[in-house]
């Protein structure tokens, strides 16, 4: 087993993540860790954008599921429509209409499923 | 049901962090945006770096409990209890994925899994006691 080198700053962190792209012994790398550092923030600002729209539009779809069990419009999950929603001990699930093979529905798709309903206006009279 | 605007900026993110803050409740001390937004940088660094540290500490607590000691043989303490014991567990995630993970006990208590921060703090406690070096020969 190798000792760890613990990661202490974001210059380290960015590094860290920046090894599997380039070696440190090509002369460009500090150069490039420069660079790298906005690419490394911007992508735990887009982490946590994920991660607070979930938490505000859980409940919304949370009310929805407990008001009908139908997704009114076309939607996909991993290529496959699912038509059917439901709320479970811990989390949404979907399936498709002639399947009980119930999915736990998370991450993007619960925004991508909020922003339909809402666009098609199934929201607009939730209580 | 109150209709939800999704934040699609880091400026979104210290709009909304800023309205919470500036509440008649909140803090008296004005911040401005500027400040919120290097502060969401900032814990969002933090947190990533301990979650990182967290990820590479695991396998040398797990191979120390399953290879040298399931005792901790220093002053390890998590929310002021001295945890003692050490063990390995694994099990199913909610997404169904297959996952490891560290638990400890105190001599008398229940295990629990033990969270990131903590895991990197009893990864030098050991380190800095020399009970981890045979592990690294």
């Amino acid at each position: 087993m190798t000792k760890i080198s613990l990661l202490r700053s974001l210059r380290d962190l960015t590094a860290r993540k920046a090894e599997k792209l380039c070696s440190k012994d090509k002369p460009h790398f500090k150069q490039f860790l420069k660079v790298y550092e906005k690419v490394v923030v911007d992508d735990l600002v887009e982490k946590e954008l994920l991660s607070e729209n979930i938490r505000l539009v859980e409940p919304i779809l949370t009310a929805f599921a407990k008001q009908q069990s139908e997704i009114p419009i076309p939607f996909f999950v991993s290529e496959k429509q699912v038509s059917k929603i439901r709320v479970s001990s811990y989390w949404l699930e979907v399936a498709a209409n002639d399947s009980d093979d119930w999915h736990h529905l998370y991450g993007k798709d619960l925004i991508r499923l909020y922003e339909a309903l809402d666009d098609a206006g199934y929201l607009d009279n939730l209580e | 049901m109150k209709k939800i605007k999704l934040l699609r900026s880091i400026d979104d993110l210290a709009v909304n962090r800023h309205s919470r803050r500036s509440s008649p409740h909140a803090s008296y001390f004005p911040v401005s945006l500027e400040d919120v937004k290097n502060e969401i940088v900032k814990d969002l660094t933090n947190s990533a770096i301990a979650s990182e540290n967290a990820r590479m500490v695991k396998p040398v607590l797990i191979r120390y409990a399953d290879t040298v000691s399931r005792c901790i043989p220093v002053m390890f303490k998590v929310r002021g209890h001295i945890e003692t014991r050490i063990r390995h567990n694994e099990g199913y995630d909610q997404h169904g994925l297959h996952r490891h993970w560290v638990e400890v006990a105190s001599d008398s208590g229940g295990w629990f899994v033990l969270g990131d921060e903590d895991m990197v703090r009893l990864y030098e406690a050991l380190l800095d006691g020399g009970y981890l070096s045979e592990l690294f020969k």
